[in-house]
């Protein structure tokens, strides 16, 4: 079975803000996302080859994306699939230009759903119906993850207080990092208090462990690698896309706990199969994951095997999963700050995975990251001298053993993506970072190859002024 | 030799207190509580609930008729007989009748099916009577209308109290009534009812009754009297010369109510909970004149006495903690509805199609790997193996809580409405709703049982479904 490995590279993003956007309507989010991404990529519409749309209620058929587009007669998709439907949008368009059926591909996640006037998701008689019978539940979408949360509760001896703080934490971190993305769906901070004494919408789970109901479009260009760097210099390459769909059993079958996704489990299994990852919590440097509500980003954590069964609390109490620790998610605010346009949610979780990877999420820049591109750049910087042959100057001398290490970081950046139903999540892979006193060091070396370099330059400015 | 081969009663959990009512109409308090049907509960889940208590250990299929009696029955125009028939799992071929109209409704519904037994056109019937009725707000109507269902089954095998004789007499009057315009029960000037309507009619055919079988009032252990409220009920046995102390059946007005068409039934089953081979039992019912009936217990009264006892019902109660909430679970006052996708019109045709899994309770049991499924799957969810399957009934498995929610976006007129997953040892899981709880006691490992109640009512036409609750014990 051949892999999507190095396949298929992205080149353009765009996305427009989450949130109650009463002014745009669906196809005015529709052209600023994919107008967005084209200038991003420096394309023009025509160049697009085929386009996936993804949307969940908003609309049918895939004139949706072809009339505000005026896209040229080109095949479209409309993809439904609930909460990945982003994800899946992505994935068809990536297998697309992978098998060389088009060269450049669009895929475009939209959802308008505060025209409705309800401030909860539209109707989920559509689920019903998939059950076959109109004889089933009257639930909510938060009332079927609280489920886990009594069961996650129970199960690792939590009391309902202690549990509401533990999963309380991970709403307060995606609001931080939410306060720091302007195109977020709300930008306040909050405090594990407010969480814990906010409103019960279905016990265990408060206000602020649900995510924002929001309007929105995100968009992807993607081409093949080979390709890529025609477009730009730092294309986001795609190391695996997984997506794994179950029988819906957990509602009818004891076998199933309550404390895991099977689905996001096997699709994560799969995708580290692909990419080649052996240890995920090490290896993965930065991950975005649907976070619909508080509990499932918890029970994600162990899913995706970031943390083991039962201790990710442990991890989310030691902040290993903030902007500062060793694996940042949702670093954007994920589902619950920046929103949740069901249909384009997939593709906004790899548009700020894509900005992270380029350097460019700003004030959220995950550490992790930055550190493992400026140490790339130091190692590049560090030999940069010596490998330039006909340099008249003199090598600078950093210690050997400084520009050892540098090389270390240098190798191997592993990048990829994946997503499933109902989770659709998107991440990169890279070596893992240097420690903090690792990269100190690495400054120090680099701060006295500079001082070196400085001490070479005025001896050469000061022998040029002297000369004849 | 026909009669009485198996009963049962059910009362709903719920009761308000009627200085609850007076509190907020501003009127001095009366005594006592009423039963009331919670808010997924109407005539047609309750003389469900009461049939089953009723069936417990018999067959439905060995059952020849249903008759179903009520003044309250969910449709002016749809057979709930029928419903109840299918839910019970009875042959198609049984025989099924509404009775309606009047209060003796559900005795009326007695006499046909002694009829019915004794001309050999059905082995056994089936009669359940159940009631809901409204009295207007602030009237004296609603203090005394209580909620309540009770089946018998009459047959000529394994009798526990044979009918000796029936009296009937009809009177036109017009003393209580609902016209097909009114969704409340009214009332003409009291003390006309009181010495005109009941007061006059029900002695009348029990004097004529005792005169045609030659029978006096010390000849009976028990007399059920049908009656609006205690104090004509008093006044009725006592002009009758019954002695109030230890001849006539309580009709637990001051616990539940007037409980209309169900009265004569109910009390018919706390009497026969109480009786013992040899004993005499006088039933009259009222509502545009009177059916009395007579009865001999025998030996077989020991062994058909229900599982869950009147008595239990009235020690197992919720108390409803407003007259609010009693308001919103009788649609008496318009609700501003939620701020959530208004839900779509069932397909009748979708319904019609899961009748074995939505009325009947009914999963299937993989005959290759032994696993029980709900609902009902063509392929097996454990060993893939298609179209292998028996029949399988969850209706009366108990099973345990496996988790829960309180979900407050989840519609429901008695919110948070509770979500749960019950796991039933022998096999299988359920994701229902869950009824008649207090949020305080649910927990995992909870033991529950399943209730068959409305689910929705959307564009005039009712869905039932099963949901689960706490066992029903007394503690």
């Amino acid at each position: 079975m051949e892999s999507i490995r190095d396949k298929v590279a992205i080149i353009g993003m765009g996305c427009t803000k989450f949130g109650e956007n009463w002014d745009k309507s669906t196809d005015d989010m529709i052209i600023d996302a994919a107008y967005e991404a084209y200038e991003d990529a420096g394309i023009e519409p025509k160049d697009i080859g085929a386009a996936w749309l993804g949307t969940y209620v908003t609309d049918i058929t895939g004139q949706m994306l072809a009339r505000p587009l005026k896209l040229d007669y080109i095949p479209v998709t409309r993809v439904e699939n609930a909460c990945a439907t982003g994800s899946d949008a992505l994935r068809n368009a990536a297998y697309a230009v992978a098998c060389g059926a088009c060269d450049i591909a669009l895929a475009l996640g939209v959802e308008k759903l505060k025209d409705s006037g309800y401030s909860g998701l539209p109707d989920f008689e559509l689920y019903r119906r998939q059950l076959n019978t109109y004889r089933t539940r009257t639930y909510s979408p938060p009332g079927h993850f609280a489920m886990m949360a009594t069961k996650y509760f129970e199960k690792y001896g939590l009391g309902p207080d202690e549990g509401k703080r533990v999963i309380g934490q991970i709403a307060v971190k995606n609001h931080h990092n939410g306060s720091l993305a302007p195109k977020a769906h709300f930008h306040n901070e909050i405090t594990v208090e407010q969480v814990v004494k906010a409103p019960i919408i279905a016990w265990p789970l408060g206000l602020y462990d649900c995510c924002g109901v929001s309007d929105g479009a995100a968009a992807a260009i993607v081409t093949r690698a080979d390709l890529a760097k025609n477009f730009r210099s730092d294309p986001v390459y795609v190391k695996s896309l997984q997506i794994s769909v179950g029988p819906l059993e957990g509602y009818m079958n004891p076998a199933y706990d309550w404390v895991h996704v099977e689905e996001t489990v096997r699709a994560g299994r799969a995708a580290y199969a692909e990419a080649g990852i052996r240890n995920p919590r090490e290896e993965i440097s930065l991950a975005e994951v649907h976070d619909c509500f508080s509990i499932t980003e918890l029970v994600i954590m162990e899913d995706l095997q970031f943390s083991p069964r039962g201790k990710a609390p442990e991890d989310v109490a030691a902040g290993f999963f903030t902007l500062e620790g060793g694996l940042p998610v949702n670093t954007d605010g994920g589902l619950k700050c920046f929103g949740h346009p069901i249909g384009a949610s997939g593709l906004r979780m790899m548009y700020e995975v894509y900005k992270q990877l380029q350097g460019k999420a700003e004030q959220r820049q995950a550490w992790v990251v930055r550190r493992q591109d400026a140490a790339s750049a130091l190692s590049s910087s560090a030999t940069r001298n010596r490998s330039t042959e006909g340099d008249p100057r003199p090598p600078n001398h950093p210690s050997s053993e400084g520009q050892e290490r540098a090389k270390m970081w240098r190798r191997g950046s592993w990048r990829f993506y994946f997503g499933l139903p109902p989770y659709g999540f998107h991440f990169h892979k890279k070596r893992p970072g240097p420690s903090k006193e690792e990269y100190l060091s690495m400054l120090e070396d680099y701060r006295r190859n500079l001082e070196d370099e400085v001490q070479v330059v005025k001896k050469e400015i000061e022998e040029i002024k002297k000369g004849p | 030799m026909t009669g009485i081969i198996s009963y049962g009663g059910y009362i709903p959990l719920y009761r308000l207190s009627r200085a609850e009512i007076a509190k907020a109409w501003g009127v001095n308090a009366p005594q006592g509580e009423k039963a009331v049907a919670s808010h997924d509960e109407d005539s047609l889940t309750m003389s469900v609930a009461a049939a089953r208590n009723c069936l417990e250990g018999v067959d439905p299929k060995s059952i020849g008729a249903l008759y179903f009696a009520s003044t309250t029955s969910p449709y002016r125009e749809k057979q709930t007989a029928a419903t109840i028939a299918a839910v019970l799992g009875m042959d198609r071929e049984a025989f099924t009748a509404d009775f309606s109209g009047s209060l003796r409704a559900g005795t009326n519904a007695i006499k046909a099916a002694l009829d019915a037994v004794n001309s050999e056109s059905a082995s056994s019937v089936l009669v359940c009577a159940a009631e809901c009725r409204l009295g207007m707000p602030n009237g004296s109507n609603e203090m005394s209308f209580g909620d309540a269902a009770a089946a018998v089954l009459i047959g000529n095998a394994g009798v526990g109290a044979t009918i000796d004789a029936t009296y009937t007499v009809s009177d036109e009057i017009i003393d209580v009534y609902r016209s097909d315009r009114d969704a409340f029960v009214h009332s003409w000037e009291s003390r006309f009812v009181r010495d005109y309507g009941h007061g006059r009619v029900l002695p009348e055919a029990v004097s004529a009754t005792l005169k045609k079988c030659d029978l006096s009032p010390k000849d009976f252990s028990k007399t059920v009297l049908c009656a609006p409220d205690s104090r004509q009920l008093a006044a009725v046995a006592r002009r009758l010369g019954f002695d109030l102390q230890t001849q006539v059946q309580d009709s637990f007005y001051a616990q539940i109510g007037d409980t209309g068409t169900a009265q004569p039934l109910v009390s018919l089953a706390a009497a026969l909970e109480n009786s013992k081979a040899g004993d005499k039992v006088l039933l009259a019912s009222y509502g545009n004149g009177a059916d009395v009936i007579v009865m001999s217990v025998g030996e077989e009264i020991e062994r058909i006495k229900p599982k869950r006892t009147i008595k239990g019902y009235l020690e197992t109660k919720l108390m409803i903690p407003s007259y609010q909430k009693y308001l919103r679970w009788r649609g008496l006052v318009p609700i501003e509805p939620p701020a959530t996708a208004p839900m779509e019109q069932p397909s009748p045709v979708a319904l019609w199609r899961d009748n074995a899994s939505g009325l009947t309770l009914h999963g299937v049991k993989c005959r290759k790997c032994g696993t029980a499924q709900y609902p009902a799957q063509r392929v097996c969810m454990v060993c893939s193996a298609r179209d292998q399957f028996d029949d399988y009934s969850f209706a009366e498995r108990t099973g345990t809580i496996a988790t829960f929610s309180h979900d407050n976006l989840g519609i429901s007129a008695d919110p948070p409405n509770t979500i749960v997953a019950v796991d039933f040892p022998e096999g299988g899981r359920i994701t229902c709703d869950m009824t008649d709880r207090d949020p305080e006691e649910v927990r995992i490992g909870l033991p529950v049982e399943m209730t068959f109640r409305q689910l929705r009512y959307i564009g005039g036409f009712y869905t039932y479904w099963w949901k689960c609750r706490p066992l029903r014990e007394p503690k």
